[in-house]
């Protein structure tokens, strides 16, 4: 008999974990459940940013100990570049008056063509490396909506995957799980970016297709996934070997993304 | 350890893997450690007794409220974690040798891989995979090593015949 209740003993000490991760997991899909979870986020992420904050700042104390040497040449490099990019400016300042003259003679309505922006501060990554994705402290009362474009530095970098009241995850154009359609800015040609263990990459682009050293890439309306004319990238190589059939192309995007603290999420756009 | 201590743990975990470790993850996918099984397998390995199904549960439940995942990802594939450890040191592996160590840690990181992988429906690729399995690996040997040394030094310190 004493030997029945040793045996039983075991076995509800083996069950007890399962039954209450089932509890769990059926309590927090109600919808109550969702309530709980956004709370628990926005709790949990504050030491989260505290360490992230104090690992960043180590970060950069360490990088400007090593990089004191460089620095007056990598200043003398940028007032030269700063010279050229406002030749530029005023360059496209006078297209852009052009372009606005142009439009409204042509009746063009224009409503707002990037959309409103809500800024929002990335609050901690995923734990699971390959999962590329990351958490922002805006959510659906800060009208947020899934499948909205985000974009950090002027260049699109995902779209919001899941929403909850005041958080939101973001799906990062490396996530293997994305595709985004996209647009060859010169020879207008339609391809998909995929993110993977190359990086960025742009497949099913015809053979025949002209592509441009550092032609730019923007995103297509295509799906309906993404407003049209968002910057992501440039072309940086062709990767495809000779007997493939579609080109595949190496991007170069100019967002770190190891280095994101604050994005813009595009609010008026509706996306997949 | 006490659930109070159990919950600490959880935290720092938490905060080191969705913090510096995830944005290190995030800008070079092939520097991912998954830092919640290498936490759960200190426990589970070095520990004689006591209860490590329940720091598997805080550790899991504090990762799943804080994830966007399904509810009960972390804590189902923890648990999981748990059993396996358990069911190698009743029946195969000795704990004090680091060549069993680290075939357990591999084990049950590759047990880890499969099914976040399986439960997301992601696809990392093999290399990627295989990169992360040994960084993880890497990086639970030596916490278990230093873990050790500094268990042997509280033992010196305490008067314990080691």
């Amino acid at each position: 008999m004493l030997e029945g209740y040793r045996i039983s003993g075991k076995r509800r000490v083996r069950i007890w974990p399962l039954a209450v991760v089932i509890v769990l997991a059926l309590v927090l899909q109600l919808p109550f459940g969702y309530s709980v979870r956004d709370y628990g986020r926005r709790i949990l992420t504050i030491p989260t940013r505290l360490l992230d904050s104090l690992a960043n700042r180590l970060v950069t104390a360490t990088k400007l100990v090593f990089s004191i040497s460089d620095l007056a040449r990598e200043n003398q490099t940028l007032s030269i570049k700063v010279n050229q990019l406002q030749a530029q400016v005023s360059t496209l300042e006078a297209a852009g008056t052009e372009n606005e003259q142009l439009k409204r003679e042509l009746g063009f309505q224009q409503n707002s063509p990037n959309g409103q922006f809500q800024t929002a501060q990335v609050v901690s990554f995923s734990p699971a490396g390959f999962n590329q994705s990351l958490t922002i402290n805006r959510g659906s009362r800060d009208s947020v909506i899934v499948g909205s474009a985000v974009i950090a530095g002027g260049y699109l970098i995902g779209k919001i995957a899941t929403v909850g009241d005041r958080t939101a995850e973001v799906w990062l154009l490396t996530n293997r799980n994305l595709t985004t359609p996209i647009v060859l800015a010169n020879s207008q040609t339609i391809g998909l970016l995929k993110g993977g263990i190359r990086g960025l990459v742009i497949e099913n682009i015809p053979l025949d297709t002209k592509i441009e050293p550092n032609e730019a890439v923007v995103s297509s309306s295509l799906e309906g996934l993404f407003p049209p004319g968002l910057a992501i990238g440039s072309v940086e190589e062709v990767i495809s070997s000779g007997e493939d059939i579609f080109l595949t192309l190496r991007i170069l995007a100019p967002v770190k993304l190891g280095n994101l603290s604050v994005v813009s999420v595009m609010t008026n756009e509706a996306g997949g | 350890m006490r659930p109070a201590v159990e919950l600490s743990v959880a935290l720092v975990t938490l905060a080191l893997a969705a913090g510096p470790l995830g944005r290190a993850a995030i800008s070079e996918p092939l520097l991912s450690i998954n830092l919640p099984v290498i936490v759960v397998w200190l426990a589970s390995w070095l520990r004689e007794e006591g209860q490590p199904w329940r720091g598997a549960i805080i550790i899991g439940v504090v990762f799943d409220l804080a994830g966007f995942g399904t509810p009960g990802l972390w804590t189902i594939g923890l648990i999981l974690e748990v059993w396996l450890i358990k069911a190698l040191k009743a029946r195969w592996l000795e704990v004090s040798s680091i060549a069993h160590a680290a075939i357990s840690l591999l084990m049950v990181g590759w047990l880890m891989e499969v099914w976040l992988m399986l439960a997301t429906s992601t696809w990392p690729g093999g290399f990627v995979t295989v990169t992360n399995l040994l960084l993880t690996v890497g990086v639970g040997l030596i916490s278990y090593q230093l873990l050790g040394r500094v268990g042997q030094t509280f033992a010196r310190r305490s008067g314990q015949r080691l």
